[in-house]
């Protein structure tokens, strides 16, 4: 107590000072000094010890900022007297022709930042943020919940100035509420870190901005043909502010992003000539230090030089507006699967994907309910024409809400990036193989007790359970796509590349029996719909006659199409399948000769002491650990598929040449798969014997298959050319010292099948010996 | 010659030069805190190289710092948060040794997998890992600061491992 | 006072004097052998600029020119204690 009372003595009553907060009423003398006391204390600590509050989680710390450290304390960002002093509401620049030049400048930064910051993944603090005036104009605004325009008695900076920058943040208003709706992922596609700054919530209507651009482009017109490169800026700004009437209205309208489209054209053609001088301090790390801030110091980006990015975002904006035009799930579906396969989408658009499809408003596009688009997928593919479609029973219900769950998932899948992507398939495996667990009970339990959906003749022992075998070919399909995903990623070492490209062909050996399945019970229905025409024509005129026909007339109505469109959607599927299968077959053959070369083994080549390579395998095969059908393969069976392949003493020669002959046979075979399912969707329409479903996805879906034909002629060079290299007689005794094998992706071909290549270990030591 | 001894909490200079250590040598920004949540918690899994024969033979030139958790209380679970070698004494296999140290360590403790993410482009630490089994389980976009992409790496050293969480019984503590 | 440990300041407001002008007002969320300090909620206020929220912020020792609570918080936590300590014995 005498040292409490110490402590009071010293805390002199005078008269209140300042508050040193503006949220409470402390001031310097309501506070006493521990230091001391405190520094005391701690001596009785073990120098190891910590003190916390009990609920507080110190890995939360790991997150924290630190003052004093350079890289954590953005109060130690040193500004110049420029950015320190400057002033908004003062027009710089001396004569009237600097003054634009500055204006335009500032103008034309903004817009490039908001490239690095959308395009290159770039942050807000960094970009658009730094500019004084976006932040001194959202500040002053959100005090009177209006926007406000600067004094500076040119209307240069009153007027344009503050439209533009009203337009940009208006923009970036509609980002934000993008990152909200989840679509894509905060700080790994878009970073939204708004310092605290209310981003117009109180503009309402885009209209008002817009009609602040015309104004501005009205006082513009007096400066003629020197203004032009602003002019052209604020129309492409007043295109950015559009852009969220995709998600107010829905619209699918795509006349601003053409325009868009347009106006950055121009200014990327014109750019070259020039360059614009920015008032000094402008552009500043200054908000950094002044505002609420929980990041760490970041330095200012430099602003990419073109206007491309504009273009980029809004070509593959129109590309997902396109979606709406989806006549059917069918169509739906492959466009979902083609449009962010070969090249990742601008994130703007990646985020539109999923909020523009599924709606507020509980529809899919505005046109299916969420239990018609979970009915329709399967009608689209094995359910048309089934007897379990007429009578759907009703434990099948809540089913089918799970159904659309896992849809959603699928389709916002298909929007992330491409790392999230396959995490996302990781996922949906176990989703979808819930789902067929239920669905197949369900399925057996209606058979039972009402007519099997099965192919009949020759096939009348093998029923098709039509809602489970939709979901394993989405399941088996999503399998495949993770495995083969991670070669895009370059997520397998070499020696596991051969336990991969075996797997997907396995799965897609899976798949194809699925599909064939479904594909024949799809042809038993058409041709039964088609015998009853011949029995009506055989049958003599009479009441008999009368029902069949009009029972024939029926289901030539309401089912015949489907079943046609159906029956040629598979075909397809089955031919896209066999693609897959032939080159994964090519790949294990491939790996098999170098392994029987002693170049490469299927094994990790560590002499590891913590770890087995029965480990390594079920490790990488964990994702699939709990799926029934189809089951892993056990590590030990694993091996004797290899040595199936393998190629051994007596005649080596002769079984090397008959894998050689596989590889080109089963490459030939894709190669000619890929040219019907190219023509196919190049035709546009219903085939006679192939669907593509692609219409809207035209250009990337060929180029999809396009690359995995390019992928088939690699595989084919490239096992020529091992060959050659191991059979050389200087190399052939000890190959394994000579050669080691990498998977190098290539040009223009599929990343799904980076080659097997042998490289020649000799020339890289010398290299590196040079 | 290098010696290899475990982190002395006691010792503040220790504690300095280890910071000092590390912040020369990684990008990232820690603050103190981030060495106190490792440290404190799991001091003996931390591990020091020091020169012998340098004059400065109390100052570490190397270290390793590491941490174990359960992993949604179904599997134990190793991470190696950092690791540092003095540019100078690079190329001997200081890393290596640490590591092999500290992953020793935390077999004995019952860890069931080492887990740690490394930058895409780090082809150094791949290789060192990736030596001693480490796969790449699932690759980052965009993971760190400095906007590289990042692989998430595993080393199985039980079977619990190679079983999904979900699948894998709770513990009972 | 005397009978306070440093756990007792733990959740605590304090104001820390960091020179230049430089205040932070923060809770205490830990704090180590070298009396580095881990605060959270932390409101900085630098010069005659205006102030702003920094979240979690670590506040190295040798970085604090004086550490100071407002007397009612002080009274508040010996009061707190000597209400554990009567309990006790």
């Amino acid at each position: 107590m005498v040292l409490e009372q110490g402590l009071r003595k010293l805390h002199v009553e005078e008269q209140r000072g300042p508050q040193l907060f503006s949220d409470n009423t402390v001031t310097a003398d309501d506070l006493i000094d521990i230091t001391e006391t405190l520094k005391r204390m701690r001596l009785a600590l073990q120098p190891d010890s910590i003190i916390k509050e009990p609920s507080f989680d110190l890995f939360e710390g790991t997150h924290s900022l630190e003052v004093n450290n350079k890289k954590l304390d953005t109060s130690l960002i040193t500004l110049s007297q420029e950015e320190t002093e400057y002033d908004c509401n003062t027009a710089h620049g001396e004569s009237q022709v600097e003054k634009l030049g500055f204006v335009t400048g500032i103008v034309d930064q903004l817009c490039r930042y908001l490239i690095c910051w959308l395009n290159d993944y770039q942050l807000l603090p960094t970009t658009i943020l730094s500019c004084r005036y976006l932040e001194y104009l959202l500040i002053e605004s959100a005090n009177i919940d209006d926007m406000v325009y600067l004094k500076t008695g040119d209307l240069l900076y009153d007027q344009v100035l503050c439209s533009a920058i009203y337009g940009i943040s208006y923009f970036a208003k509609f980002v934000e509420r993008l990152m909200k709706n989840g679509g894509v992922c905060p700080e790994e596609d878009l970073n939204f870190n708004s310092m605290g700054l209310d981003f117009l919530s109180y503009v309402c209507e885009p209209s008002k901005i817009n009609k602040s651009l015309k104004v501005s482009l009205e006082h513009l017109s007096a400066y003629g043909d020197t203004a032009n490169h602003l002019v052209h800026l604020l129309k492409l700004i007043e295109c950015l502010v559009c852009m969220e009437e995709c998600l107010t209205k829905y619209s699918a309208g795509t006349a601003h992003l053409d325009k868009l489209m347009a106006e950055a054209l121009y200014l990327q053609n014109k750019n070259d000539s020039e360059t614009f001088i920015l008032p000094l301090g402008c552009f500043s790390m200054g908000i950094q230090k002044r505002l609420s801030n929980q990041s760490p110091p970041k330095s200012l980006v430099i602003p990419s030089k073109n206007y491309d990015g504009f273009i980029v975002m809004a070509t593959d904006l129109k590309l997902i507006l396109s979606v709406n035009e989806a006549k059917t799930v069918m169509e739906l579906m492959q466009f979902t699967k083609f449009f962010n396969k070969a090249t990742q989408r601008h994130v703007i658009s990646r985020a539109v994907f999923f909020a523009f499809i599924i709606r507020h408003d509980e529809t899919v596009l505005g046109r299916y309910t969420f239990s018609q688009f979970a009915q329709l997928h399967p009608l689209e593919f094995s359910l048309a024409s089934t007897e379990i479609s007429k009578k759907l029973p009703e434990e099948a219900v809540p089913v089918l809400e799970d159904i659309t769950n896992v849809l959603f998932d699928w389709y916002q899948n298909a929007a992330q990036n491409t790392s999230r992507y396959r995490q996302g398939y990781n996922r949906q495996l176990l989703l979808w193989d819930a789902l067929q667990v239920q669905m197949e009970n369900i399925e057996l339990e209606f058979e039972s007790k009402m007519m099997a959906d099965r192919a009949n003749e020759p096939f009348s022992d093998d029923s098709m359970l039509p809602f489970t075998s939709w979901i394993f070919a989405m399941k088996v399909t999503a399998m495949i796509e993770f495995v083969l995903k991670g070669f895009d990623l370059d997520v397998y070492k070499p020696f596991e590349s051969y336990v991969m490209f075996w797997y997907s062909y396995y799965l897609s050996y899976q798949l194809e029996s699925c599909l064939e399945k479904i594909h024949k019970f799809v042809d038993s229905r058409i041709n039964k719909i088609v015998s009853l025409n011949k029995k009506i024509k055989k049958l003599k005129a009479g009441e008999k006659k009368e029902k069949l026909r009009a029972q024939y007339r029926f289901l030539m109505d309401t089912e015949m199409a489907q079943l046609q469109t159906n029956k040629k959607f598979l075909t397809f599927l089955l031919m896209e399948c066999t693609i897959i299968r032939s080159l994964s077959l090519s790949q294990v053959l491939q790996f098999a000769i170098l392994k029987s070369f002693n170049v490469i083994d299927n094994k990790s080549t560590t002499k590891c002491q913590f770890t087995s390579n029965e480990l390594l395998y079920e490790l990488r095969m964990k994702v699939f650990s709990s799926i029934g059908v189809p089951e892993v393969v056990p590590y030990n069976m694993i091996e004797s598929t290899l040595n199936d392949f393998m190629i051994s003493e007596p005649m080596f020669a002769l079984k090397l040449k008959k894998t050689m002959e596989c590889i080109q046979k089963e490459t030939q075979n894709a190669s000619i798969a890929v040219d019907n399912v190219i023509k196919c969707i190049a035709s546009d329409k219903d085939g006679e014997v192939l669907y593509s479903a692609t219409r809207l996805v035209k250009p990337q879906a060929t180029d999809y298959f396009q690359r995995l034909k390019t992928s088939a002629k690699a595989i084919q060079l490239n096992s020529k050319v091992i060959n050659a290299k191991l059979e050389n007689k200087q190399t052939k005794n000890d190959p394994k010292s000579l050669f080691t094998m990498r998977l190098k992706s290539c040009e223009n071909a599929s990343s799904f099948f980076p080659l097997l290549e042998l490289v020649d270990t000799r020339r890289q030591k010398s290299k590196s010996k040079k | 010659m290098i010696s290899y001894r475990p982190l002395d909490l006691g010792n503040l200079l220790h504690f300095e030069h280890l910071k000092r250590l590390i912040d020369a040598d990684l990008s990232e920004p820690y603050s103190i805190y981030v060495y106190r949540f490792f440290l404190n918690r799991w001091p003996e899994l931390a591990y020091l190289a020091f020169d012998d024969d340098s004059e400065k033979s109390d100052e570490p030139i190397g270290c390793v710092i590491c941490k174990q958790e359960s992993h949604r209380n179904r599997r134990m679970r190793g991470y190696i948060g950092m690791l540092a070698v003095e540019s100078k004494y690079r190329g001997r296999g200081i890393a290596k040794t640490l590591v092999k140290k500290a992953i020793k360590k935390m077999q004995k403790e019952g860890c069931d997998e080492i887990m740690l993410e490394t930058e895409v482009s780090n082809n150094v630490a791949l290789n060192l890992y990736e030596g001693m089994g480490f796969l790449r389980m699932k690759r980052m976009f965009r993971y760190y600061l400095n906007e590289g992409d990042a692989f998430k790496l595993i080393l199985p050293l039980t079977a619990k491992s190679c079983v999904r969480t979900t699948f894998l019984e709770e513990n009972v503590d | 006072m005397e009978k306070l440990q440093l756990y007792d300041f733990i959740g605590s407001t304090l104001y820390i004097n960091l020179g230049n002008d430089r205040i932070l007002r923060g809770t205490l969320m830990a704090v180590d052998a070298q009396l580095n300090l881990l605060l959270d909620h932390v409101r900085e206020r630098n010069g005659g600029q205006s102030e702003r929220l920094m979240g979690l912020v670590s506040v190295p020792e040798q970085t604090v020119k004086s550490i100071k609570i407002t007397e009612q918080s002080l009274n508040h936590i010996c009061q707190l204690k000597q209400d554990l300590l009567r309990q006790i014995v």
